[in-house]
């Protein structure tokens, strides 16, 4: 188990800018599980985009089975047995597992065999304990499956390093469980295992070794279990984090936000949202858990005013809102961090100062009748981008070239920094608040959170990590196929029973 | 680099015209020589100008669509709605006398624009409204609206003094744009200045010309901030369109004086070529419209001395926009070469 099945010597790789990587050097044992540690923009998933031949490197040397190689392209890598799954699944939703699995591959000739080939893969999967039916098309699996689908796609190709980006993010608690069985049966197998990972439990639980990246450097590399969560954290953002929140005693100060048996359809008329009520109070955060695509989307824009409804009311504060725009809801104080920060959050290719302003530019303060005032614009971004700590050279820097964490900074900066109504009483919406983001930044929105709910606003976040909403909520709502099926608060709440809810086995 | 870039693209298609040139036995560098004559001499180059307003008018409003990410190919069809409102104005006003002369210009100004503004609000309402292509819907407009113009020139508008032939009557004098003392441009030019002082305001220092470029960088992120998406493209396209329109009446009241069929050479699709190339700069913009309305003289030229098509200037200007699109490519990626 010491032969050293990949070597990554003084890897280089500069952006415009940016030196993602700064000489890393990254090692991988045969048999092994090597956690890949590090805040966003670290570099993590620079360095195996590098490897998998997506990126090229500036300088550096890889050496496969201690002979030096050039990848050129993820074809190359695959022919050296190093295969990765990326974080937003490449499978063909309308085709089958079997398909999806010999696709790319050179085993097959002209003519397929898919019943032999789906054989094939059921023994595969069976072998390292992925439950999966090879011949059920993609878009009926849930995220889990699918997952395991990408798994098999590697395997088949008989990958004998793989990189797992981030894996754990679309998964229920009880499918990370099965996840990790698999890779520990995986990695007894001989299959050696890169796990590109933010969360410092999952790198105690899972891996062999970690190697933690700072601003594009390797700051350590150490045998998982002579270490532990505190120096773990240390070496990742270079100080002390916190990992319990202290949550001052809740002032819940009236109703805000009253949702009565709202209803929404998609384009194509199937019902989204089933009939969901509920009401939010000032000082008060609600977390709401539940498996992406079962109505949280919907919900969220239904609250915000980009998703019409189709029945059932909406109030702000007692003043009806139901199908107002999304401009009167922000105006009324209700404040969106959506999930797309790029795109939908933000227009990529304008400036940072451009999208601070993105929804208050017709404010007096920054423009008049007909003109902008760029003087006014520049101090108050300029101020965001200190009181929000955005790294950046210039606030005309177009947002795109930002990394995760600083574009929600953008985001956030632009709701709550310019707070209307400044008494408290705002709703707060937010899509995955956290998703992406690194350990400094992550804590930097919850406390955020929690200080705006001392300040009398109401917040309601849609969160996949449970650790996170049970960590900071003081209400968790669990939603299962357009409903809320559990409203639970948190002191009493566990993990494995909110998990069942997310699958739709127990309602409340 | 990105200069250079943009001088091998030009070179480049210098190149291969070259070709056609020596193709058609024809001395590529006398060819060159005659399709850029007219930045040589004076009279000519008034020529050029005189074409390049419209081609200029044309452009300016493409590019404020195209900052919206509104894909206009209109602007010929906004020509012909420019074209048949001026007739019309003249034709009505030949019966009524309901202005006074020194009154009738500016009025037209602002009757051509309105209209053609109408028109253009019509397919940016449909893709806002149903999410039809602008592309389609624009460019089917066009054939509308010029077939309209010329059925109206060779049905009622006929000039009745005309011989049979198929032009509206003349129009009058107060009814033209003065020329330039000592050229042949018209004082339509100033229209086209005006313009791209205006775009370049609009985009550069507006609220507008804000909600213009959040619309084009991402629909989402408009809708997200609550830019009205309908508001935002409806009143580009009124820009736009009522440009165009300027563009057609800047023809008839400035070069031809009267209603005729086919009366554009193609000026907006030309426009579309000149918003592209001059990378949706307004400024930019007015300089490209000249250089192009000197290929169109020097392309008269060529047709005139050695017998030419006077489509090679069309050829060449594809050639110009391929090579300039394709060079922007080389632009945004380095290209390496490894073993």
């Amino acid at each position: 188990m010491d032969e050293n099945v990949l070597e990554m010597v003084d890897i280089v790789k500069v952006f415009p800018g940016v030196i993602a990587n700064d000489r890393v050097n990254f090692s991988l044992k045969a048999g092994e599980i090597h956690a890949l540690l590090g805040e966003n923009g670290a570099g993590k998933t620079t360095l195996m985009n590098i490897l998998y031949g997506i990126y090229r490197m500036d300088s550096g040397v890889i050496k496969v089975d201690g002979r030096k190689v050039t990848i050129r392209s993820p074809r190359d890598a695959i022919k050296l047995g190093i295969g990765m799954v990326h974080q937003n699944f490449k499978l063909i939703p309308a085709h089958t597992v079997v398909e999806n699995v010999i696709l790319g591959s050179e085993k097959n000739g002209f003519i397929l065999d898919l019943k032999k080939s789906g054989e094939e893969i059921k023994n595969l999967a069976s072998s390292f304990g992925l439950k999966v039916d090879p011949f059920s098309e993609v878009w009926k699996l849930s995220m889990g499956e699918r997952q395991r689908v990408e798994i098999l796609k590697l395997l088949y190709k008989n990958v004998r390093i793989m990189i797992l980006d981030e894996p754990t993010a679309v998964l229920t608690p009880q499918e990370k469980r099965e996840l990790f069985s698999s890779l520990r049966e995986m990695s007894s197998k001989g299959k050696s295992i890169i796990f590109i990972t933010h969360k410092l439990d999952e790198v105690l639980e899972i891996s062999d070794r970690v190697t933690v990246l700072r601003r594009g450097k390797n700051v350590a590399t150490k045998v998982t279990k002579e270490t532990n969560k505190i120096e773990l954290a240390n070496l990742m953002i270079g100080r002390p984090i916190i990992f319990e929140y202290s949550k001052n005693p809740q002032k819940l100060s009236g109703l805000v936000l009253k949702v009565e048996n709202v209803r929404v359809l998609d384009e194509e008329g199937n019902v989204r949202l089933k009939g969901v009520s509920f009401s939010l109070n000032g000082g008060e955060i609600v977390g709401v858990a539940g498996i992406a695509g079962n109505g949280q989307k919907e919900l969220a824009e239904a609250i915000t005013g980009l998703k019409r409804v189709s029945s059932g009311k909406i109030f702000v504060r007692g003043k009806d809102l139901t199908n107002a725009s999304p401009k009167k809801f922000f105006d009324n104080g209700v404040l969106f961090i959506p999930e797309e920060r790029l795109g939908v959050g933000t227009a990529p290719n304008l400036s940072i100062a451009e999208n601070l302003i993105l929804k208050s530019y017709d404010n007096k303060l920054f423009s008049g009748p007909v003109f902008l005032n760029f003087d006014a614009i520049q101090k108050f971004a300029e101020k965001l981008v200190k009181d929000f700590e955005i790294l950046c050279s210039s606030v005309n820097v177009p947002v795109k070239f930002l990394s995760g964490g600083n574009l929600q900074k953008v985001v956030l900066a632009r709701e709550l920094g310019n707070i209307i109504n400044n008494a408290g009483g705002n709703v707060i919406v937010a899509m995955y608040p956290t998703r992406g983001l690194d350990v400094g930044a992550t804590e930097y929105v919850r406390k955020l959170f929690l200080k705006m709910r001392d300040e009398g606003n109401a917040i309601i976040f849609f969160s996949e990590d449970l650790e996170e909403i049970l960590s900071i909520s003081d209400r968790v709502f669990v939603m299962f196929d357009g409903r809320i099926v559990g409203e639970i608060d948190s002191s009493e709440a566990d993990v494995e029973k909110i998990g069942l809810m997310m699958a739709g086995s127990v309602a409340s | 680099m990105s200069f250079a870039i943009s001088l091998a693209s030009i070179i480049l298609a210098f190149m291969i015209s070259g070709l056609i040139f020596v193709f058609s036995n024809v001395d590529p560098i006398l060819a060159y020589y005659n399709l850029f004559k007219s930045f040589t001499n004076v009279a000519l180059l008034s020529e050029a100008i005189v074409r390049a307003i419209p081609i200029m008018l044309v452009a300016l409003g493409l590019a404020l669509a195209y900052k919206a990410n509104f894909i206009s190919v209109g602007g010929e069809g906004q020509i012909y709605v420019g074209g048949m409102i001026i007739t019309f104005l003249v034709l009505w006003n030949t019966q009524n006398r309901f202005l006074p002369d020194p009154f009738f210009m500016p009025f037209a100004i602002i009757i051509v624009f309105l209209s053609s503004s109408v028109w253009g609000i019509i397919p940016a309402f449909l893709k806002a409204r149903f999410e039809t292509n602008e592309v389609l819907t624009t460019l089917m407009m066009n054939y509308i609206a010029q077939i309209v113009s010329n059925y109206l020139v060779i049905g009622p508008w006929k000039d009745p003094k005309g011989y049979g032939f198929p032009h509206s009557q003349a129009f009058p004098e107060y009814a033209r744009f003065p020329l330039i003392p000592g050229t042949t441009i018209n004082s339509s030019i100033f229209i086209g200045i005006f313009a791209a002082i205006l775009i370049y305001i609009i985009l550069a220092k507006t609220k507008f010309g804000f909600e213009v470029k959040v619309v084009g960088d991402s629909y989402s992120a408009a809708k997200y901030a609550g830019i009205s998406y309908t508001k935002v493209v409806c009143l580009v396209m009124a820009i736009s369109a009522g440009l165009s329109g300027l563009a057609g009446m800047s023809l008839l009241s400035g070069v031809i004086g009267r209603l005729r069929p086919d009366f554009s050479p193609g000026y907006g699709y030309t426009g579309i070529i000149v918003a592209w190339l001059c990378n949706l700069n307004p400024f930019v913009i007015v300089l490209g419209s000249i250089f192009f309305g000197g290929l169109l003289v020097g392309g008269e030229v060529l047709q005139g001395s050695m017998g030419l098509s006077v489509g090679i200037t069309d050829v060449f200007q594809a050639l110009l926009l391929i090579t300039t699109l394709s060079g922007e490519f080389f632009k945004r990626y380095r290209l390496v070469w490894r073993r």
